[in-house]
């Protein structure tokens, strides 16, 4: 892959909280205009590469470039600014802003830019009618969907690079995650977006990604495309154990 | 994910600093005499030694509170100056004996924290501060508003001593009075510590869930800490104000409280002898800027800023984080590691059931459920956490629960052990309801073991099962703080049980480690090890395979089903998926709060409903 | 009437003391969950340099306003490295008692020395009073309530209605979540300590004339604005400045009422009723809004 073409580029990541290595060594990449997968089951360091990503946690060993630029060991705000627009998981919209409030949190880096601001409020509300007819109202009063698709307006309002999602399809029914999903396919489709997603839920997270890395125990188990990754016996034995893979 | 491991680090308190208390000790024992070399200013230099000795037992108190059960308390000076205005007050308008009134200060002053204590039960950390802060707020108004009892703002002069043969003792007696109540305070402090309750406040600072899953009612085990730290606080208030003949309101500020922060955390939180220590670096330092005037808080201001950043965790808090302690500790290894390999003298089964006055569900394979859960529902706000969950656990059994994230598992093992309070449905142990508190739920046989270890990081191993023992001893302080034959006898029991219990499941070899040393893999084993000397019917585990390596796997996979073939029934909550099948007897599966499937563990990893629920779309 | 005029007058401009007092400690514990103990040193840090630069150089008032303002965000600054830093190196949880209590120490012991027992009693900024009601009012008093309540309401509005206000609130609510949109939060940590110095010393400045204010009596106040920021409720500021109202109203209702000497007992007293009964505090959500 053309090194230059690419958005995000992880190598060797090792994250540790106190003693326990949490990530053991993943890599990964995500070219321009990708939408990626990371799936794997409950702790495999999903999670924690995304936070590393994000600048929210330090790794000890390996790096991230963002663009070609250097971004591990880098705080928080400092990585958003270098384009990073993160979607956390539990989606922590902040309760007592209304839903306006919170999406121009997201928009905090662009607050002098008056037109670009406008600009891009205006595109969010074009996105998603419903929070608009919601814009005053608290967001702790949302229901789950709402919150996810303000969680995920408010991460467009910083104009990312890359749009990272960390478990999205967590505690919302069904249909809710299609309609979901159906606004990030959107994105990608209209507006050239990039995305890194993190899911449990392989089979969705794959209907929708162009390539997936399938991570267990912090490594990267294996990787390719969506088409080899559905059928491949490997996503049944992380998830299940060897017992399970036929 | 794997594991590095920690360092080594073995009992806190090392010979060192024994040597030092001891000397320290002669030294004050022998100060009488020495001060002669005062000449004129003797007298002076016995006080000054006199008051040092009352502000340490104060700080002794202090720090039993907050640096051992948590605590946060700003009312120390004022229990001080309810001590001495007791004894004040009672020696002087009620003509009482000073003994009397001493012994009057302490009961009326343990009396004020456990009232403090009982309406305070609901309030955590920094609101416990503040209730302190404003019960110490009210104590100043009333001593200085009660003129008629307290003398308002004049203070209480005329405070007598005690008499010995008919005479009020001297600067040189009343020393050595105080020297013996200094070394009281400090031993009846030490023993509570080292004691069950002591583990038991002790746990409960370190995450009262914890605790409760124990057994040991959090409350109750604040309420002793406090008022035994009351108790202390008001015998070193009556001797201040008898030291002094004197006392005022003034006493009970914020001001004099700051002195006392200062020598605890100069010394080191929750350890023995800081408060000691820091007092000693205290008075030194109070003593040289005593005559700099308004320099003086200067100075103190800055030494104190300086401190915190050189010395961030006090002085023995510094030291034995140090790595000079560390190549000093590694000597003193300990020998039980050579035994780690004997043949375990009693059974697992035996360890588990021996004078337990439960009925021993002895045969084999019973299907009488030991815990039963119907119906069990639960909805925080809007979302249906669980939605009549049926659910039970067999003796004998190790039971998986399992469901992708989100799906409620948790939120079952908080219902079934009071910690989170169902909407409907029933849960039933041994045809017994559950209570609702978790600490009674704990006693009754259901215990849990939580994803993060919480061990008491400053205790060695051996500590941390006993204090797994604390339901079956219950809270022993006065026995504790005499020593007694019968408590001594106890504890060298229970120390042999819990060494049996460790040796039965091949961890002997870590009894006398620091538990802050061990590895994340080794306090996994060590924390179920100690839920177990509870001697619990029920064990549930919440994720334990969380961040262990392969060969710990393996270890704790050999425990569990030591466990279980010794009675135990357990309810695995998991998501490593390796691990629960190849342990469980049967399985639940959890999604969106509801039973999707359940069965041996083949039938669910051939389930296409269960890896749907997973993947989150029909498998190819 | 002419009582209750007093009583209002009287529970007003030291209810806004209070507010005052209150809102700046809030302001550091939202950003932080510090309680800051030297919060009462720019209190007396703004008398004094009032009282130095109108009673003692005889400079104008608007001078001593700016110095006061300058001054204090100085020293908000120095504060914040000398509390905030011990915090993060150290790993005991207490640790921020021992650094704001040693900052107040120091400052404490700083205006001793500067002041040598003074009391920092400036002139009033405007002299004579007024009649309300055939009561006696004066302007100065009108004057501190007029001034604190325009600072409450521009820092409300400075919250709520300003992007940096939004932010403000959100590390408050979510410091990690609040970061990955850009939010520099030692930028706020640094902010908020700056802004509740300026907004407690010019409370200093305001009540100078009015009050008896020694150089030593900061860890006094710091106390009676830590009290009614809990009665208010911890964590809200609106809710300190209605804390600190509700205490200036009681004390003077009890002061005027029932007997001098009773008006610390009273609001005590409240105090310890509010911990035990609705510990959330009066005007504050049971988790913590803000």
């Amino acid at each position: 892959m053309n090194e230059a073409a690419l958005l995000l580029d992880v190598k060797g990541l090792r994250v540790m909280f106190s003693q326990i290595i949490a990530v053991d060594d993943v890599s990964l990449n995500v070219a321009r205009g990708e939408i990626v997968a990371l799936l794997g089951p409950n702790g495999a360091g999903k999670t924690t590469t995304l936070r590393a990503i994000s600048g929210l946690v330090k790794s000890v060993k390996g790096t991230i470039y963002i663009d070609g630029v250097r971004a591990d060991q880098r705080s928080a705000p400092r990585v958003a600014r270098m384009g990073i627009g993160l979607v956390p998981e539990g989606r922590k919209v902040f309760p007592t802003h209304t839903v306006e409030e919170n999406l121009q949190l997201g928009g905090f880096m662009w607050r002098r830019q008056k037109t670009l601001y406008a600009e891009t409020l205006s595109s969010v509300w074009e996105l998603f009618p419903r929070l608009y007819e919601r814009r005053t109202q608290l967001a702790g009063s949302l229901s789950g969907g709402e919150a996810q698709m303000l969680a995920v307006g408010r991460a467009l309002m910083l104009r990312p690079r890359l749009l990272v999602l960390d478990e999205p399809s967590l505690g919302l029914a069904p249909k809710v995650v299609e309609e979901l999903f159906g606004f990030l396919r959107r994105l990608h489709s209209e507006r050239g977006l990039s995305i890194l997603l993190v899911e449990q839920a392989a089979t969705r997270a794959l209907e929708l990604a162009d390539r997936g890395y399938l991570i267990g125990e912090g490594r990267v188990i294996t990787a390719g495309s969506s088409e080899s990754l559905r059928n491949d016996p490997e996503v049944q034995r992380v998830y299940f154990g060897s017992s399970a893979s036929e | 994910m794997k594991i590095l491991n920690g360092r080594v680090r073995t009992q806190p308190l090392s010979v060192g600093l024994y040597g030092l208390a001891a000397v320290m000790l002669v030294a004050l024992i022998a100060w009488p005499e020495v001060a002669h070399i005062f000449g004129g200013q003797r007298d002076f230099y016995i006080g000054l030694v006199t008051g040092a000795l009352i502000t340490t037992m104060l700080t002794i108190s202090l720090n039993l509170a907050m640096g051992f059960a948590g605590l946060l308390s700003f009312i120390h000076t004022g229990l001080l100056a309810v001590g001495g205005y007791t004894v004040g007050v009672t020696a002087i308008k009620y003509g009482l004996s000073p003994w009397l009134s001493i012994l009057i200060a302490v009961v009326g002053v343990t009396f004020l924290c456990i009232v403090i204590s009982l309406i305070s039960v609901r309030a955590t950390n920094i609101y416990w501060g503040l209730i302190t802060l404003s019960f110490d707020l009210v104590i100043i108004q009333v001593a200085q508003q009660w003129s008629s009892i307290t003398g308002g703002f004049n203070g209480l002069p005329g405070v007598p001593r005690p008499s010995l043969n008919g005479v009020q003792l001297d600067d040189v007696e009343f020393f050595y009075l105080c020297l013996a109540a200094a070394m009281i305070t400090y031993i009846v402090t030490r023993n509570i510590v080292l004691s069950p309750s002591g583990r038991a406040f002790m746990a409960v600072r370190q995450s009262p869930e914890t605790a409760s899953s124990l057994g040991i009612n959090p409350a109750r085990a604040r309420l002793l800490a406090f008022a035994v730290s009351g108790a202390l606080a008001g015998l070193a208030g009556a001797l201040y104000a008898q030291n002094l003949n004197f006392i005022s309101a003034e006493v009970a500020n914020q001001g004099p409280q700051l002195a006392l922060f200062i020598a605890i955390f100069l010394g080191g939180f929750g350890t023995l002898l800081g408060p000691v220590l820091g007092m000693v670096v205290v008075t030194i330092v109070q003593n040289q800027i005593r005559g700099l005037g308004s320099n003086s808080l200067l100075i103190l201001g800055l030494f104190l800023l300086a401190s915190i950043l050189i010395l961030p965790r006090g002085i023995i808090g510094t030291w034995t984080s140090s790595r000079f302690f560390e190549r000093y500790q590694t000597r003193r290894r300990t020998r039980r590691s050579a035994d780690a390999d004997a043949k375990p003298a009693l059974t697992l089964e035996v360890l588990l059931r021996q004078g337990s006055d439960r009925i021993v569900i002895s045969t084999g394979t019973s299907d009488m459920p030991v815990l039963s859960a119907t119906g069990v529902s639960k909805a925080f706000g809007g979302v249906l956490a669980l939605q009549h969950v049926d659910f039970d656990l067999r003796p004998r059994e190790v039971h998986g629960l399992i469901g992708p994230n989100g799906a409620g598992k948790s939120t079952l093992g908080s219902c079934i052990t009071g910690y989170i309070q169902r909407d409907s449905g029933e849960v039933v142990l041994r045809g017994e309801k559950l209570p609702r508190s978790p600490h009674a739920v704990a006693l009754l046989g259901i215990t849990r073991v939580f994803q993060t270890p919480h061990l008491l990081d400053s205790s060695t191993v051996i500590e941390n099962i006993l204090t797994g023992m604390y339901s079956r001893t219950g809270s022993n302080w006065l026995t504790a703080i005499f020593r007694t034959p019968g408590y001594r006898v106890g504890e060298r029991e229970r120390r042999a049980e819990a060494l049996e219990l460790l040796r039965s499941v091949g961890l002997l070899g870590l009894a006398d480690r620091s538990a802050a040393s061990l590895s994340h893999g080794q306090k996994r084993l060590v924390e179920i090890v100690r839920a177990v000397a509870m001697r619990p019917d029920v064990l549930i585990l919440d994720e334990p395979a969380t961040g262990l390596a392969k060969a710990e796997l393996v270890q704790l996979d050999a425990m569990l089903r030591a466990l279980r073939d010794a009675g135990l029934s357990m309810l695995l909550i998991e998501h490593n998926m390796e691990f629960v099948m190849s342990l469980c007897d049967r399985i639940t599966v959890l999604s969106f709060g509801q039973v999707i499937a359940h069965g041996r563990p083949n039938e669910i990893a051939s389930s296409l409903v269960v890896r749907e629920a997973y993947l989150g779309g029909t498998a190819a | 009437m002419t009582t209750q005029v007093l009583i209002v007058s009287q529970a007003l401009y030291l209810g806004c003391v209070y507010a005052l007092l209150a809102l700046g400690l809030t302001i550091t514990y939202s950003a932080t969950r510090v309680v800051n103990f030297a919060q009462g040193e720019f209190f007396v840090l703004g008398a004094g340099v009032a009282y130095y630069l109108e009673a003692v150089r005889h400079q104008p008032a608007w001078v001593a306003v700016l110095a006061v303002v300058v001054v204090s965000m100085v020293l908000g600054v120095i504060t914040e490295r000398a509390i905030m830093l011990p915090i993060q190196r150290s790993g005991i949880h207490y640790a921020w008692i021992i650094s704001t209590l040693a900052v107040a120490l120091i400052l404490q012991s700083l205006y001793s020395k500067l002041f040598q027992g003074a009391l920092l009693r400036p002139p009033p900024l405007v002299e004579g009073s007024v009649r309300i009601v055939g009561a006696g009012v004066s302007y100065q008093i009108l004057l501190v309530i007029v001034c604190a309540i325009a600072i409450m309401v521009a820092y409300d509005q400075f919250l709520r209605r300003t992007a940096y206000g939004s932010a403000v609130r959100a590390t408050a609510h979510d410091p990690e979540t609040t970061a990955s949109f850009g939010v520099s939060i030692r930028g706020v940590i640094l902010t908020s300590f700056i802004v509740s110095g300026v907004i407690t010393a010019l409370a200093g400045l305001l009540v100078s004339s009015v009050l008896f204010i020694q150089p030593t009596v900061g860890l006094t106040y710091t106390t009676s604005g830590f009290v009614a920021m809990v009665i208010g409720g911890l964590g809200s500021s609106r809710g300190a400045i209605a804390g600190g109202l509700v205490v200036g109203l009681l004390n003077s209702l009890v002061v005027n009422l029932i007997g001098a000497n009773l008006g610390q007992i009273a609001i005590v007293c409240l105090l310890a009723i509010i911990l035990l009964i609705r510990p959330q505090g009066l005007f504050s959500q049971p988790a913590g809004e803000h």
